[in-house]
């Protein structure tokens, strides 16, 4: 009987495959990058999965959404955000949702893995819907929850990518740091806890160069009572806020019943859904084939192509975001890097973020080194690194994403904290363009390896390998 | 000597096991993330009253033994909790689009008597030891859906608990940690939290229990336990992330009476002397004398109480350390009870084997005994548990 049931059910579908379970799946054609945390191919849903039976559904007509979840989520912790923006007019091409970590308290996502699984993961639905479309897709608008959060702004910052989301919807992400995250944390689960707790070296690394970069819109939502999310008490009410964004403490402003969402709901009601809603479809559409406009230097002047687009540059380490005055040109001063985007107002597209220094009197035909200490290697706890480049006027830029660092990479600034393991890869430029050979590094952090050392094997032999790999977590 | 069989009953095992386990925590229905949680109780209390049949307190042994007699029994329940769905990718409506629970409860009991009370056992060769592994108890659940209005939000959370008795059970003691009898439970359980500083959890459940297969302490244990409703509610109120304070109301009953069919507790060393059955016995002068030694032998039959029931007022606080680690130190204060007791005849025979066939006419003498162990016993003494819950792999 089960056999006719089925056979029936192809009948009734007219030969076409069945829909997936639930609709949680990708569809055919679209192939999901592994984990960098489980080292298992990312699932969740998004994308049209069966072909369109109308034109508007065809592909995306609009900025596809990513929806990024938190800890010990997964996508379906988007359902509801899915059943609203579809009814809200988005279509499946439009919404995406991945689950990139273990959805579970056994074990914690943290922030480094999850940005380069991101990476990966955004690559794909470029090229997915690059390909179904025939036009490129230069664009997204990104919700996230919670770690979803930090982990979108790490994956931004690592991966230089700014300019490829239009609007960033920030709920309740511990962007000041959350009171459950600890300096000490030993469980087998302390990455996270490492990056985000109060005053976290990861954290400060991470608003270093500003809290909103490029032309990206950005809102928060978060509580703002220090009642309804436990992850953010009163001492901690506004760690989710994030300077120069549409910060909305969502249920100290809300007026009635309308307010008391907690750290869940505020991603998941129909209340904040709607704001959410509201913001994206705010942002201005991009032209379809446009290119986006590229910042042309000439000499120690700056000017952006086409002619119509502006510049927005900052100095004293600080990152341009969309409030920073737009500039026909601009003069690299002496002695001082300029961080710069090149934004169209005509097409809506923003170039790369990079950074410019002035080169005059500058010259050298000198090979430029770039050197870390430490080097690399296991370590228990996490670690500082230090990255010297032989010109001490070199600008350091590096990379946990596995992409090659470009000017516009994520800043050397001082000692950088590595709290899980990650494989990083720097490069110096000097003001007038030279560059090291990039210093590809593993760090391989964790309190297995620290076991695996002093094991009662390696006590009776020194000489014996130190193999951590049956403890650690898969993809750590 | 009579009246010794009686207030024997008056004696107790551990706190009633199955009603700990539901006694709900500070957000103890609420959603949670998933993943795998343990969570660690130790109860301990010490015994000395009980409630009887009438509502009344009264102390161990009554006047058989001197006051100040108690038990001390201590239970530890370890619990190992995982969350997550099971049916996520299967369409299957109502699952689906919730996660479930599923819960191992493990128990293990130490439980003493103080020496008038091993003394009063052995007369009826009986003894009080009770340590051991107790009950398991295996969970399974579903959350029901959230709602929120305003500074509301609550969630349901519907599970049906098996008892299985595979724990420690002599049938000659008074202290057993473990049952000879299934349960199977059904139970409905609610959480709210108003303005995200009271939170409110409550639960319904319905014990429905199996005839045991053994019954302990010379049959005084139900050969038939009744089922038993639970009702609970804890308020907690949050003063800031890591400190709540709590209390709550607990109250369960027997649906009906416990059936008790195989009683044979009787005093072990038989004959009994005359002077000692004429005074406790309250056997008349002329009867008395008619023999210098009696025997005694329960009247077998179908016996049954009046039911069970206990109310408990509760009150602690708890402590979240470091996220990872909840630890609640709690005290239970029963307010009311009624305990098993059911009257049960004695042969009186001047020869051994003492039956209805050489029974002294017009001697049948009663006795009300009291129930023993947790479908039976009410202890009115106050209990105090400490709770801890690991969030395991957490930072």
């Amino acid at each position: 009987m089960p056999l006719l049931v089925l056979a029936l059910a192809a009948c009734a579908t007219g030969g076409e495959p069945p829909p997936r379970p639930h609709e949680r799946a990708f569809p055919d054609g679209f192939r999901p990058p592994l984990s960098q945390a489980t080292g298992r191919p990312v699932y969740g849903w998004g994308g049209a999965r069966r072909q369109p039976e109308a034109a508007e559904n065809a592909s995306p007509s609009r900025t596809p959404v990513l929806f990024i979840h938190g800890n010990t989520e997964d996508a379906t912790f988007w359902d509801a955000a899915r059943r609203s923006f579809r009814e809200a007019g988005w279509n499946d091409d439009e919404l995406w949702a991945p689950s990139y970590g273990w959805a579970s308290t056994a074990r914690f996502d943290a922030n480094d893995a999850t940005a380069v699984t991101l990476d990966a993961f955004v690559d794909e639905v470029q090229r997915y819907l690059g390909g179904k479309s025939g036009r490129p897709i230069r664009q997204f608008d990104i919700v996230a929850h919670s770690l979803g959060v930090t982990a979108v702004r790490q994956w931004l910052t690592q991966s230089n990518r700014w300019h490829q989301v239009r609007s960033f919807v920030a709920v309740a992400g511990a962007n000041h740091g959350v009171w459950t995250a600890r300096p000490d944390a030993r469980g087998p689960s302390r990455t996270s806890s490492f990056e985000l707790y109060r005053g976290s070296p990861w954290l400060a690394q991470l608003n270093a160069g500003g809290e909103t970069v490029g032309a990206m819109r950005t809102m928060t939502l978060y509580d703002g009572t220090g009642r309804y999310d436990t992850l953010f008490p009163a001492e901690d009410a506004d760690s989710p806020a994030l300077a120069g964004a549409v910060n909305i403490a969502f249920n100290r402003e809300a007026r009635g019943w309308a307010g008391g969402h907690d750290h869940r709901e505020l991603a998941s009601a129909p209340a904040t859904l709607a704001v959410i809603a509201d913001f994206l479809r705010a942002g201005p559409e991009p032209l379809p084939n446009a290119a986006p406009p590229t910042i042309v230097r000439d000499g120690d002047q700056l000017h952006a192509a086409p002619a119509e687009a502006r510049l927005h540059c900052a100095g004293d380490g600080r990152d341009p975001d969309r409030q920073t005055p737009p500039q026909a040109t601009v003069t690299l001063p002496p002695g001082q890097w300029l961080s710069c985007y090149a934004h169209s107002p005509a097409s809506g597209l923003s170039s790369p973020l990079a950074r410019h220094a002035a080169a005059a009197g500058r010259g050298s035909n000198a090979a430029l080194q770039l050197n870390a200490d430490p080097a690399g290697g296991p370590f228990p706890q996490p670690v500082t690194v230090t990255l010297r480049a032989s010109d001490p006027a070199a600008l350091i830029v590096y990379s946990i994403t596995g992409r090659q660092p470009d000017s516009g990479s994520a800043r050397y600034r001082g000692p950088l904290y590595l709290p899980s393991p990650v494989a990083l890869t720097a490069v110096a430029i000097t003001p007038d363009g030279r560059r090291s050979a990039p210093l590809r590094l593993r760090y391989d952090i964790g309190l297995e390896v620290d076991e695996a050392l002093h094991s009662l094997q390696r006590q009776l032999d020194p000489t014996a390998a130190a193999d951590d790999r049956g403890d650690r977590p898969d993809g750590d | 000597m009579i009246r010794r069989l009686a207030v024997a009953g008056l004696l107790l095992a551990a706190p009633a096991q199955a009603a700990i386990v539901f006694t709900p925590h500070v957000s103890e229905y609420a959603v949670l993330p998933r993943g795998t949680y343990l969570d660690t109780t130790a109860v301990h209390s010490s015994i000395d009253r009980i409630w009887d049949a009438d509502g009344h307190k009264v102390p161990l042994g009554n006047t058989a033994i001197a006051p100040g007699e108690s038990i001390s029994a201590t239970l530890l329940l370890g619990r190992y909790l995982w969350i997550g769905n099971l049916f996520e990718d299967s369409g299957l409506p109502f699952f689906d689009d919730r996660n479930q629970v599923l819960r191992v409860i493990a128990t293990a009991g130490r439980q003493s008597a103080s020496g008038a009370i091993n003394e009063l056992s052995r007369e009826f060769g009986q003894t009080s030891r009770g340590s051991g592994f107790g009950d398991l108890f295996l969970l399974a659940g579903v959350y029901g859906r959230q709602y929120h209005h305003g500074p509301l939000h609550g969630n349901g959370l519907y599970t049906l608990t098996v008892k299985a008795p595979v724990g420690s059970f002599q049938r000659d003691s008074l202290l057993n940690p473990g049952t000879r009898y299934w349960s199977v439970m059904p139970q409905l359980s609610h959480h709210q939290d108003w303005f995200g500083r009271l939170s409110i959890d409550a639960t319904a459940a319905l014990q429905i229990n199996s005839a045991a297969s053994e019954t302990a302490y010379g049959g005084l244990t139900p050969s038939k336990p009744a089922s038993v409703v639970n009702l609970e509610a804890t308020f907690a109120w949050k003063f800031s992330p890591q400190w709540f304070a709590e209390a709550g109301l607990s109250h369960y009953r027997s649906l009906g009476s416990n059936r008790y069919d195989e009683v044979s507790l009787n005093i072990a060393n038989q004959p009994v002397p005359p002077s000692t059955a004429c005074n406790t016995l309250l056997v008349p002068a002329a009867q008395c004398n008619l023999a210098r030694l009696f025997y005694l032998a329960p009247v077998a039959g179908e016996y049954r109480d009046r039911g069970i029931r206990n109310s408990i007022a509760t009150a602690g606080f708890s402590y979240v350390y470091r996220s990872a680690a909840v630890a609640s130190v709690r005290a239970a204060l029963p307010v009311a009870g009624r305990g098993s007791q059911f009257t049960l005849p004695y042969h009186v025979c001047l020869s051994a084997p003492c039956t209805a066939d050489n029974e002294l006419p017009g001697l049948r003498q009663t006795a009300r005994l009291s129930g023993v162990q947790e479908a039976a016993a009410i202890s009115a003494s106050p209990y105090f548990e400490l709770r801890l819950v690991l969030l395991l792999f957490a930072p």
